[in-house]
């Protein structure tokens, strides 16, 4: 039985990730309720599906991440690979983590904007967040991914 | 005792029906639970239609063919081939047609005022270890999942109505207009 750790969760909530279709690759889309914790250096993400039952299961520390899934763990140096080999899309999960509390990564420049700012090429729309817990997030370089994240209340 | 029969049974002759339902989630190691409720319908084979209401709505629709999932808050529209997406799911139980061939049963203690059969995958993927199915005489009670992380999932059915069938308009998911729509 691959019981992961499940430490303190800081946020919990719903993510849909979409990946325009590029050349003869189709568009893809992914969504899953998620539960998160930790930062950028140690921390865990946990994708569930509907029924409550956990899809896949991301914890790392320092420079190792370890992804379980129905068919047994796998490693990767970082959040980012494992984001490339998972949705095919380096998307900066590390990032996310702050994205998420409404600021911009501290392992970054960043732009501010009207309506959040801009960092590691992607656009980033937080001000919702405190309306209604909606994060937007739309990488411009093609293929576009557009990051929804919803958290819950 | 016998509720393997029932779920037998369940599985030939209840070919459509309609109930509500209370989820609760049961993570690992904590007292943390996630509380859901809706309504589902189902038709065999392979068509359900799985609509969440509280405390967000959700709706997960087979039409047999193909399964759509959508989330209203996110705009997103996710399209699945069925393929054996029923595999382990509770949708195997309620749309699934080879419960033998799918699960291995196993008769349980009663518990709860009910009778129980443990159903076990006979594939092995995904993360779904075993369902407990809870019968009150002939009647679908409950469905518990347990996943290979620990966390366990409690549908409560209320109000089960049984049906001799379902236009299949009922399986039918119109996509909302201006909802980003993607099928891999």
């Amino acid at each position: 039985c691959a019981t992961a750790p499940s430490g303190p969760v800081d946020y919990s909530g719903r993510l849909a990730v979409t990946v325009a279709a590029e050349g003869d690759r189709p568009a893809q889309s992914h969504s899953a309720a998620f539960e998160l914790g930790g930062d950028a250096h140690q921390g865990h993400l946990r994708l569930l599906s509907p029924l409550g039952t956990v899809v896949a299961d991301a914890s790392w520390e320092a420079d190792r991440v370890r992804l379980e899934t129905g068919d047994g763990p796998r490693d990767y140096p970082s959040l980012e690979a494992l984001a490339e080999d998972t949705l095919g899309q380096a998307i900066p999960l590390g990032a996310l983590l702050a994205w998420l509390q409404g600021r911009p990564w501290n392992g970054a420049s960043h732009e501010a904007d009207a309506q959040g700012f801009r960092q590691l090429g992607w656009v980033v729309d937080t001000h919702a967040l405190k309306l209604d817990g909606t994060l937007l997030a739309r990488r411009e370089a093609p293929p576009v991914v557009t990051l929804r994240a919803r958290l819950d209340h | 005792a016998g509720a393997a029969d029932a779920l037998r049974a369940f599985v030939q002759d209840a070919k459509a029906g309609r109930a509500s339902f209370t989820q609760t989630v049961h993570a690992p190691n904590s007292a943390r639970t996630k509380v859901s409720t809706g309504r589902f319908e189902f038709s065999r084979p392979n068509r359900f239609r799985f609509e969440y209401q509280k405390p967000y709505a959700q709706t997960i629709v087979s039409d047999g063919e193909k399964v759509w999932f959508h989330d209203p808050d996110l705009n997103q529209v996710t399209v699945r081939k069925l393929g054996d997406a029923l595999g382990s799911t509770p949708a195997a139980i309620l749309a699934g047609q080879s419960i033998e061939r799918d699960f291995d049963l196993k008769d349980q203690p009663d518990q709860d005022g009910l009778s129980w059969v443990l159903a076990t995958p006979k594939g092995k993927e995904g993360t779904i270890q075993s369902l407990r199915v809870g019968f009150k005489g002939r009647s679908l009670s409950v469905i518990e999942i347990a996943d290979s992380f620990g966390q366990r999932s409690v549908l409560q059915f209320a109000d089960l109505q049984i049906l001799p069938s379902l236009p299949a308009s009922t399986f039918h998911f119109a996509v909302p207009a201006g909802a980003d729509v993607s099928a891999p």
